[in-house]
Parts: C-alpha cells; sequence; structure tokens
C-alpha cells in the first residue's frame, strides 16, 4: 500500500533535501513551504506521516498541528515536528505529537525516525 | 519628561524589578508626604492607532489589558490600577493630576517621536509583552492636594529619572540584541541541518571515495558549528 507523506518547512533547501532522502518506490511525498491549509492537505493526500517545522508561515507548526488534531478521524497520522527551539520536546508532548527531531539533526537520526514511525 | 511637577515618563520597564522598587521606596522615604504610582502599558500596532487629528489628545487610560498582568501583580505595592474610563481629556496641555485620578497614561505622547515607531515597528512579530513598553511615573500628593516640590527636591528627581531612562535605554538595547542573537541561533540551525543531511548523503556514497571523504569534513565542520552554538549560547546565558 502506497505509504504518504506530508513534509513543511519554510526552507527551501531543506525541504528539498527532506524530499529527496525519503522519496522512495511504493511512497509518495508532498513538500510545502506553509501551513496554513494543512487540513485541506491532509483532505486531499490522507498521509501516514506528517513532517512539521514549528516556526513556519502562516500560522506556525504548532497551531497547524492543533488543527489536524482536532478532527479524531486524523488520530492515525503520525507526526514528527522538527524544530531548533530548545523546547521542542515539551512542545510536543503539548501537541500530543509522535516525535520530534531536534536541528540540525543527520541524515541517520531523520531516516531512522521516520521510519520507525512509518512502520508504527 | 511629561510634567515638570507630578509626572515623569521613561521608555522599557527597569528590570530587575526589584530595582524599580528599591527606587520608589527610596523616592518615598525621601518625600514621605508624595505618593508613587509606576503605570506600564504594552502596545502592539501603536502607530496603527495613531490618528493625526488627535495626537496632542491626552488619553486616560485603561487597565483592562493591565488586569491579567502577572507583572502587576507581583508589584503590586509599585503598581497602582488606573480608572477604566478612557476619554480625552488633557487636551493641548500637559497632563495634571485629577483629584479622582491615579494615574495619566499620554499614550499618543510618543505620536511625532521617530526612536518610538521605530521601536514598535521592530517588535511587529513579537508578542505583545515584548513590544513597546512605556511607563510613567506619577507623583501626588496623599492628601490629593496639589503637589509642588522645592527646587531642590525637583533637581534630584529630575537626576533620579534621567539615570532611570539612561539604565533603561541601557536595558532595552542589551535586551534588543539578546533577542536578535538567540534568533539568530535558532535560524542558524535550519542551514546547519540541511548542510549536516547534504555531509550524510555524500558520506554514504559507495563509488566515488573523495566525494566520502568530503562528507566527512562536512560532518565535523557542521558538529564544530553547533558546538560552537552551544557554547555561544551557555555563555551568553551565564
Amino acid at each position: 500500500m502506497e505509504q504518504c507523506i506530508l513534509i513543511y518547512e519554510d526552507d527551501r533547501d531543506l525541504l528539498e533535501l527532506c524530499r529527496i532522502i525519503l522519496t522512495g518506490p511504493g511512497r509518495t511525498i508532498k513538500t510545502f513551504n506553509r501551513c496554513e491549509n494543512i487540513v485541506s492537505d491532509v483532505e486531499r493526500f490522507h498521509p501516514d506521516l506528517i513532517l512539521m517545522d514549528l516556526w513556519i508561515p502562516e500560522i506556525g507548526g504548532k497551531r497547524a498541528i492543533e488543527l489536524v488534531k482536532e478532527d479524531k478521524d486524523n488520530d492515525h497520522i503520525a507526526v514528527i515536528l522538527f524544530s531548533a527551539n530548545a523546547e521542542i520536546e515539551q512542545i510536543c508532548d503539548d501537541l500530543g505529537a509522535d516525535g520530534y527531531l531536534r536541528k540540525p539533526f543527520d541524515l541517520m537520526n531523520f531516516k531512522k525516525t521516520v521510519e520507525s514511525h512509518l512502520c508504527n | 519628561m511629561l510634567d515638570a511637577n507630578t509626572h515623569y515618563e521613561f521608555r522599557g520597564l527597569p528590570v530587575p524589578m526589584e530595582m524599580l522598587r528599591a527606587i520608589c521606596k527610596k523616592i518615598t522615604a525621601a518625600w514621605p508626604f508624595v505618593g508613587i504610582c509606576v503605570m506600564s502599558v504594552c502596545e502592539n500596532g501603536l502607530s496603527e492607532r495613531l490618528d493625526k487629528d488627535i495626537y496632542t489628545f491626552k488619553i486616560l487610560a485603561s487597565d483592562v489589558t493591565l488586569r491579567n498582568d502577572e507583572l502587576l501583580e507581583n508589584y503590586s505595592d509599585i503598581f497602582i490600577p488606573c480608572i477604566k474610563e478612557q476619554r480625552s481629556y488633557f487636551q493641548g496641555s500637559d497632563a495634571h493630576m485629577h483629584p479622582d485620578l491615579l494615574a495619566v497614561i499620554p499614550l499618543l505622547l510618543y505620536a511625532e517621536n521617530n526612536d518610538a515607531f521605530e521601536l514598535a515597528d521592530r517588535c511587529e512579530d513579537k508578542p505583545a509583552y515584548e513590544c513597546l513598553k512605556k511607563c510613567l511615573f506619577s507623583f501626588w500628593r496623599r492628601d490629593k492636594s496639589a503637589l509642588i516640590f522645592k527646587q531642590t527636591d525637583q533637581v534630584i528627581l529630575d537626576i533620579v529619572i534621567e539615570q532611570l531612562n539612561l539604565y533603561n535605554k541601557l536595558y532595552s538595547i542589551m535586551k534588543r540584541y539578546n533577542w536578535l542573537l538567540g534568533k539568530f541561533r535558532h535560524d542558524l540551525r535550519t542551514p546547519l541541518t540541511s548542510v549536516t543531511m547534504i555531509g550524510g548523503l555524500l558520506e554514504q556514497d559507495q563509488d566515488n571515495g573523495e566525494l566520502r571523504e568530503v562528507g566527512q569534513m562536512l560532518l565535523a565542520a557542521s558538529e564544530k558549528m553547533d558546538a560552537l552554538l552551544n557554547e555561544f549560547r551557555s555563555e551568553v546565558q551565564s
């Protein structure tokens, strides 16, 4: 079954890198540099996993994830936050996200975290 | 200075607040017949509220925006709530204490002050408590009668407030740069992540040893940069 990952990051270089790294057979990657349309994105692409930067226009990653979590139908979607924010762990807990990556994260850590949440 | 006799205004809250409290106590000790009111107001998007037709008005401030301010609660001994009514009152003149007034906040005092606009513009993206803060020292007689200082007392008060203003200016500059440094450190970590990821990709190249070596160098460099950022943060915080 095709897996779908939505990536939200306002730095285009990092966004493209994430897309390149995660692209593979049986997997659809959709990238966005803004997050205000996240609800319609989720409705359209039915993702298995969302990677969300916290500091992203227009509404910010935190609010975007809150919007997704408001709909119980989205409970199966895994959410991984990434940010340079020192309080990322606490924010992750508060939002009920499934995991986080503290910037700067490396390739292995990135792949490992994503794969583990896709398997779950 | 807003009014030669009863009001002093300065920008930015002195921090630590203990210093402000100490100053208030010392002033009260020196002039026991004087009451001191310290009001602060945070204005987000101040420039939008300014209207050329009314800029000479000095309005009575509402305390609605201040009611939930934890700072005010913690320092309730020096902060005194202002009356709630909001209307133009001291049109075209220096503010004078009304018998029923505890404080007057001239929200529009900086209408022609470019520095204030600049400060307001700089903090558009920051939370309200980070935005333009103005404080007002307001003196009145405890018996609510007209307050007139002796000239020597007035000179001393002028010096005290002048020093406080200088302190606040320095503090505002330091706070601004501290915020910029924090943002810089935060922002730098995103491109650093890209460099780290590229290093990781190159390091995995099975066919080209030179690329693998370049990848390792990139990873080592990005680790050093991250370590430098962490050291820098520790130093700033200490």
